[in-house]
């Protein structure tokens, strides 16, 4: 009993000290360690609140996994950018999902943010942000990629998001016929 | 952790290309459907979506499913609120309709704060002398959804201007009804809705006495209603005569008290429920007839939101000028119906009328023929005796006739015609 109550101590006493740091240690899938504002990341992540909350976050680098270090170097960037910016009150309290709260158009440094990044690093991250569960940052990200979509071609679509032609030529042709006037520019 | 469940598998990228851009970077493995679906195709306009029909098969399928089509219209509805887009038909006298879209802001950026009238861009035309005999007549015009209900002298039509679809509704036993002596023309008050429960489109054209309500579904046929309206309408006779206007499952025209011989006649505005199909009354708000008795029931009627009915009131001020007084009424999800509340008090130099809610409900558009205003509800208030700017004036569309039929809040979508059954 007596050792039992000590373990329960120390252990409530390194809670303690983990709760009176400021940052959390989160360690990619390829081992890199990054450094993030507790409070930044509790507020844009639901999955890292949980953890923080449930006090599972490791001093030594709490492990991710699934996601890669180019990533998971973005989504620090995005939360320690975002602890600093002045964010509308509106942008807090709205938790976004997309058929409920209306989506808030990305802020100036968001879009810059989202615009340096290539394809690749665009699409790791939006799924970074599915897997943490940020909705803010999935909903900038996705909002690039559809803005990205619109003008593009069938053909430059399958080819960005690598899907495979399925149809035949007539049934190309017939749709191609039927909607002739959505093929043109937007 | 819901999250943790999305991602299935992890994804392997093969000779990723160190510097990559957006131009070289090889073909990339695909996101998650989920996201594909649920966060990005749902942002698309309807006529991006359409030419995705052919990227293959299973986007065919996920652009046709009825569950895809409601998000995208929550989606684009939600949207809408900070870039409103607007659905504009000039009042043609040929048998020609043309359906513009309009957004504020689209083209007035970078201008030295001058604004400029906007532009508005050609969505779909469409002459409906093909086949169904001269039209002359285009009543006031219904939407709902962002589909559109053309009433003319000849035919009903139904268009969802987004993606071109057009149908022509089937005739009515009543069209050749005589009241009093006197052929009825009864193709205006039309209204087109959706019936919460069913997600059906229905139509609705009000008739009085001799002659009953019709309901029918978008292409179903015409019958009659569960009940008949017990007032008449107002907007049966002229094609200026308002359409009844539509919100959440409920219909609203004004009751037509000058034309009814009965003194029990209310002052107000109908009701129909397309759950139950019952008509009830909505009295106006009590405060109106106190403000100026004698202008009685002269006033406007919007839809702001799509969930608030509202009201308007002009008069003209003391010195130069006039007061524009919009009531509003709320309309809850389960169809409860709010009390009026004497929403805005606003100003301005020329009397307008109510459009549009938009930005988080801190913007009210308002318009007078064919020139839109804004009135910021945040503003404070001041002294200023004109509290709307101008925003546009839409005359370009159409200079021969520099007037719009109709102005109403479309959210493009990809909605087909439920019931398409022609």
């Amino acid at each position: 009993m007596e050792v039992d109550k000590g373990k329960g101590e120390a252990e409530e006493t390194r809670k303690v000290a983990e709760a009176d740091r400021d940052t959390v240690t989160l360690k990619s899938s390829d081992g890199k360690l990054f450094e993030v504002s507790k409070e930044a990341a509790a507020r844009l992540s639901t999955v890292l609140a949980g953890m923080i909350a449930g006090g599972s976050i490791d001093d030594n680098g709490t492990d991710l996994k699934q996601i890669g270090s180019e990533a998971l170097e973005n989504v620090v960037d995005y939360c320690n950018k975002h602890a600093n910016s002045i964010p509308s009150a509106a942008l807090i309290s709205s938790s976004i999902s997309f058929n409920t709260a209306p989506f808030k158009e990305p802020e100036e440094w968001e879009r810059k943010f989202v615009d340096r990044l290539s394809h690749d690093a665009l699409f790791d991250l939006v799924e970074a942000a599915n897997f943490l569960g940020m909705e803010r940052l999935l909903d900038v990200t996705c909002h690039k990629i559809s803005e990205m979509m619109k003008g593009k071609s069938p053909d430059q679509i399958r080819e960005v998001f690598n899907i495979k032609n399925d149809y035949t030529k007539e049934e190309l042709e017939e749709i191609r016929q039927e909607l002739a006037w959505a093929f043109y520019d937007d | 952790m819901d999250a943790m469940n999305v991602i299935t598998k992890k994804r392997k990228r093969k000779g990723k290309a160190k510097a990559s851009t957006p131009e070289d970077a090889p073909p990339l493995p695909k996101l998650p459907d989920e996201i594909v679906v649920d966060q990005i195709l749902v942002r698309l306009p309807v006529k991006t979506l359409l030419r995705f029909r052919s990227v293959c098969k299973a986007w065919q399928a996920i652009i046709a499913n009825p569950v895809f089509i409601r998000a995208h219209l929550r989606s684009s509805a939600s949207n809408s609120d900070q870039d409103p887009t607007f659905l504009i038909t000039p009042i043609t006298f040929d048998s020609h309709i043309r359906f513009y879209q309009w957004q504020q802001g689209a083209d007035d950026s970078n201008n030295g704060g001058v604004k400029k009238a906007a532009a508005a861009r050609l969505m779909h035309a469409k002459d409906l002398t093909a086949g169904d005999g001269e039209v002359s007549r285009f009543y006031s015009f219904s939407h709902c959804d962002g589909l559109v209900l053309v009433p003319t002298d000849t035919k009903f039509y139904l268009f969802n201007p987004a993606t071109r679809d057009a149908i022509t509704l089937p005739d009515s036993q009543r069209e050749d009804l005589w009241h009093r002596g006197a052929k009825m023309v009864c193709h205006g008050g039309a209204c087109l809705g959706r019936d919460p429960r069913t997600g059906e489109y229905k139509v609705v054209r009000p008739f009085f006495r001799d002659v009953h309500a019709g309901g029918g579904n978008g292409g179903g046929g015409w019958r009659e209603t569960r009940t008949h309206p017990p007032y008449p309408v107002v907007s049966s006779r002229w094609e200026a005569d308002p359409a009844g206007l539509h919100i959440k499952g409920f219909m609203y025209w004004r009751i037509d008290a000058e034309h009814h011989d009965s003194w029990v006649t209310p002052r107000g505005l109908l009701r129909l429920s397309l759950a139950d199909e019952r008509f009830r009354e909505t009295y106006l708000p009590e405060s109106m007839a106190r403000r100026h008795p004698a202008l009685g029931d002269v006033f406007e009627l919007a839809v702001l939101r799509g969930e608030e009915l509202c009201l308007s009131q002009q008069t003209a001020c003391s010195g130069d000028g006039w007061a524009v007084a919009v009531w509003t009424m709320k309309v809850d999800d389960d169809g409860r119906h709010g009390q009026w509340e004497q929403s805005y008090d606003i100003r301005c130099r020329y009397p307008c009328d109510p459009m549009a809610l938009v930005d988080g409900g801190s913007r009210l558009l308002l318009r007078r023929g064919c020139v839109i205003y804004e009135h910021d509800l945040e503003r404070p208030e001041d002294d200023d005796d004109d509290e709307v700017t101008t925003v546009c004036e839409l005359d370009r569309i159409r200079s021969r006739i520099p007037h719009l039929q109709t102005t109403f809040r479309a959210d493009p979508n990809g909605e087909k015609f439920a019931g398409d059954g022609q």
